[in-house]
């Protein structure tokens, strides 16, 4: 059998995934339903490397997985973490005006209490600790979502087990 | 029961009793109080927590919306039934047509409800969370079992 690929590029990119969902206003929606946008990460992550194995390979395992999902978890709090940071120096929290003109736009009415919210992310002043403390949030939280969503890919991907051939 | 389902059992009700805890504690004294600030900011997280469509305990909504409660709770019911009937890792492909079995109600009850053809309520909110969390209790649980054992033994022999 020859050496596996390397498991870092497939836990880029999904993290990267992960990062670009939880960083895009409109698209970060999706992390409201339970994480989803999280979850896919790690489930992507498994499913790239799964691509990548071919059968004189060593078969995908439970241990392989975990790592895809907690490299993707890393990745993803790392570079969204970046990118929130990066539009709110160069634009401050545009991010969410923009959202709300898209949604009002779209003759959407939200509900009243997360109108509040929005106004209140709006006023918020990003610090230092602000940002520290959200990163080690968003990294706590991806990495627990992002293996759960590699173990999904473990279950739906999971190699049959081999039958030992019988020697005649 | 074995220390690696025990580990992981606690884990998952330690998870649902922060859900029901953090609005008992809301008006606490002090740290409790504090608590359960910090709790709704991490639960904050992973739901959009609308008090429309959460349950509410002494005046409070929980930190999760109605699916997602339904979804964490069903989830450790379904590992307590996993771990108590012996239920083992199904095959792959039977994984995948129990994943979209799980999922698919749910992302139509949401799809539905953001495209106005059908208003999504606490029914059907109770219903496609239940089914998502249930489904995936029984899948995952196997599988995180399995490594846990597989960790806890590799410390245990590292120990010795």
């Amino acid at each position: 059998m020859t050496e596996n690929p390397k498991k870092f590029m497939a836990a880029l990119y999904g993290g990267l995934v992960t990062a670009g969902i939880s960083a895009i206003p409109g698209l970060n929606f999706i992390n409201c339903f339970c994480c989803a946008g999280i979850l896919l990460g790690g489930f992507l992550a498994v499913f790239f490397y799964k691509q990548e194995l071919d059968d004189d390979l060593v078969p995908l395992t439970n241990s392989d997985c975990i790592q895809l999902g907690v490299w993707a978890g890393v990745i993803a709090a790392v570079a969204g973490t970046l990118i929130n940071v990066m539009v709110l120096l160069a634009f401050g929290n545009v991010a969410i005006e923009v959202m709300i003109a898209i949604v009002h736009k779209m003759h959407i009415e939200f509900p009243p209490e997360y109108q509040q919210v929005l106004d209140q992310a709006i006023a918020e002043k990003a610090t230092v600790a602000s940002i520290v403390a959200s990163f080690l949030l968003t990294l706590a939280m991806d990495v627990l979502f992002t293996v759960l969503g590699a173990l999904i890919g473990w279950a739906a991907f999971k190699p049959k087990p081999r039958i030992p051939m019988q020697g005649g | 029961m074995n220390r690696a389902e025990t580990v992981f059992l606690l884990f998952v009700f330690g998870w649902c009793a922060a859900v029901v805890l953090t609005p008992l504690a809301v008006h606490g004294p002090g740290a409790i109080g504090v608590a359960s600030e910090i709790s709704y900011r991490v639960f904050g997280h992973v739901c959009h927590q609308w008090d429309s469509h959460s349950f509410h305990i002494a005046g409070a909504k929980l930190p999760v919306c109605i699916r997602c409660s339904m979804i964490y709770g069903t989830f450790f019911l379904a590992c307590l039934a996993a771990v108590a009937l012996r239920i083992s890792a199904v095959e792959s492909r039977r994984a995948r047509m129990f994943l979209l079995f799980a999922l698919l109600p749910m992302l139509i009850d949401v799809a539905c409800d953001l495209t106005g053809f059908h208003q999504s309520n606490v029914i059907t909110r109770i219903i496609t969370g239940s089914i998502a969390g249930g489904s995936l209790g029984m899948i995952l649980a196997p599988h995180c079992i399995e490594w846990l054992q597989m960790v806890l033994s590799h410390n245990h022999s590292g120990s010795v």
